[in-house]
């Protein structure tokens, strides 16, 4: 009896705790905001919401315009893909972004994210690109 | 009178002799197209026989013209951007071109024009690129007859068919395209025309504008594609004559737009699509005489759109004819024809003396809550519409054709 309550309990919490990033279904799954099918694994962000839902988007950019139109959503974590490595999602805030002209992502976010230094670091001095932090991108 | 004519014929011909035809291939002085073009000039022709030509990436860097006879085929071994145009009035016809390398951040193709005008590409073959033909800082070019094949499946990275971008003055005709991510994609290109291309099976979108100001697209079919054709921030753009058909799926729409502006869509048959047109941020725009058959929905107006007018259109069999998700309607519906108008016309002006209004309740249901379909037919919802029809309590009481018409429009 204990022990059900406890693992009901259990359920009950983990049902709670943020459900980590999806797996994006390339040229499957469309962009929250634009509408476009994802078709560029390397631009693509999303963020959960504390209910568990998942809300995918093609660009950064996109994201971040969501954001500043919709105010009334339980946000939980936002993040953003390895451009190394698309299929790995970071955090947005522990992730380098990077911005770019010769980043061509789907809306001209032109931004790319990266789980490690090294790769951002190489392809920083490679374009001569800017750091930007996910805070100002949804500054309005 | 005769010396000066002489005279003249020997300028003429002095300068038509200037122009060289090189010959490359089998038997012919030059084997490679590599060495042609190292020593071709301006106005001279590169005419390459039939055979298999794997020189890795060849530029064009002189106005030429370079013809293929005999189909020869420039293979870019999956490594190389096959063919770029760096000069000004070059022509290419008669080639096979294929296996361009693949996705990398430089986007190579199977042709790439840069920053050149006066190019015409036409009656080529592009198979298996990465992007078939793609055009950056181009103006008044010339993309027709060609063929574009690619084998784009869903999880791998493809690029578009016809790719331009910032152009302008661009002719994009009589191509067909099947394959790629988007068949002919438009991002910052101004002033071209898409005249008569067929635009298939391409995992994302038949045609694609970004930020695409006054561009005309005109008789061209789009079918089987992943999501349609999408037109997106953008402002007068004119579609005449096309055809949306078969483009299903969860986000699918046979024509979607997205934040545009001051357009005029025409004479179009929107036939078989999850959603005829989706509109979202769409002002002004006028649709006329279109045909709206056999979709999941005619046409889903979001809430942000306004003043736009549809007037003589034919809607015909679609499961919803219209559908929004707000209450605030801020559009023109006016002498449609409605096939599921019940009116009647007793002053014979044929058009119906009853107001037709289009948004069912159910529809509205559906739009919030999507499982709600299950219970489409039923007794209950048919009857939630009836009195809804009576009586608009839930759905927007402006939502309406006030004369709609009682015949279909001959179109």
């Amino acid at each position: 009896m204990m022990a059900t309550a406890v693992a009901a309990s259990l359920i009950l919490l983990a049902s709670c705790t943020d459900p980590g990033p999806k797996r994006i279904k390339l040229n499957v799954d469309s962009c929250a905001f634009c509408k476009m099918t994802i078709t560029n694994a390397k631009y693509a962000t999303q963020f959960t919401t504390h209910k568990g839902r998942h809300y995918v988007f093609d660009d950064i950019i996109c994201m971040a315009d969501f954001v500043k139109e919709n105010s009334s959503i339980d946000y939980g974590h936002f993040y953003v893909a390895d451009f190394c490595k698309p299929e790995e999602f970071t955090d947005v805030n522990r992730a380098i972004l990077l911005q770019d002209d010769d980043f061509r992502s789907p809306m001209r976010g032109n931004t790319a994210g990266f789980a490690v230094q090294d790769s951002a670091s190489h392809y920083k001095t490679l374009l001569g690109a800017n750091e930007v932090k996910w805070d100002n991108l949804i500054r309005k | 009178m005769h010396i000066f004519l002489s005279i003249v014929f020997s300028i003429f011909t002095f300068y038509v002799s200037q122009a060289e035809i090189l010959r490359v291939g089998k038997g012919h002085p030059f084997t490679s197209i590599q060495s042609a073009l190292e020593v071709v000039q301006n106005g001279d022709s590169v005419i390459v026989s039939g055979g298999n030509y794997a020189e890795g990436n060849l530029v064009v860097s002189k106005s030429i013209s370079l013809i293929g006879e005999n189909w020869p085929v420039l293979d870019g071994q999956k490594k190389y951007e096959v063919l770029s145009i760096k000069a000004n009035y070059v022509f290419v016809t008669g080639f096979k071109i294929q296996f361009s390398g693949h996705a990398s951040m430089d986007d190579p193709g199977g042709i790439k024009v840069y920053d050149s005008h006066h190019v015409q590409i036409i009656g080529n073959e592009l198979y298996d690129n990465f992007f078939g033909i793609y055009l950056q800082y181009s103006k008044h070019c010339i993309i027709r007859e060609n063929k574009i094949v690619a084998l784009g499946t869903e999880e791998q990275q493809i690029g578009n068919g016809i790719h331009c971008w910032k152009s302008d003055s661009l002719q994009i005709i009589g191509n067909s395209i099947s394959g790629h991510r988007d068949g002919i994609y438009f991002e910052f290109v101004t002033g071209s025309v898409i005249w008569r291309n067929i635009s298939t099976h391409n995992i994302r979108y038949g045609l694609h504008f970004m930020f695409s100001n006054d561009d005309a697209y005109i008789t061209n079919l789009f079918s089987h594609n992943g999501a349609g054709v999408a037109v997106m921030f953008t402002k007068n753009v004119k579609m005449f004559n096309n055809t949306f058909i078969d483009n299903w799926g969860d986000s699918a729409y046979g024509l979607l737009l997205k934040e545009i502006s001051d357009s005029y869509i025409f004479n179009n048959r929107i036939i078989r699509n999850t959603a005829g047109i989706f509109m979202e941020g769409t002002n002004r725009i006028l649709l006329e005489k279109n045909i709206f058959k056999d979709n999941g929905w005619g046409m889903k107006i979001q809430a942000s759109c306004m003043d736009n007018e549809i007037r003589q259109n034919n809607f015909v069999s679609n499961t919803f004819d219209v559908s929004t998700n707000g209450s605030l309607v801020l559009n023109k519906f006016e002498h449609n024809y409605w096939d599921e108008y019940e009116g009647y016309d007793i002053d014979k002006n044929n058009t119906g003396d009853v107001p037709y209004r289009p948004l069912s309740l159910f529809s509205m249901l559906v739009e919030k809550n999507p499982p709600t379909m299950l219970l489409y037919r039923s007794f209950i919802v048919t009857l939630l519409d009836r009195s809804e029809k009576i009586i608009p309590t839930l759905t927007p009481d402006n939502f309406i054709d006030e004369v709609p018409s009682m015949h279909a429009i001959p179109l």
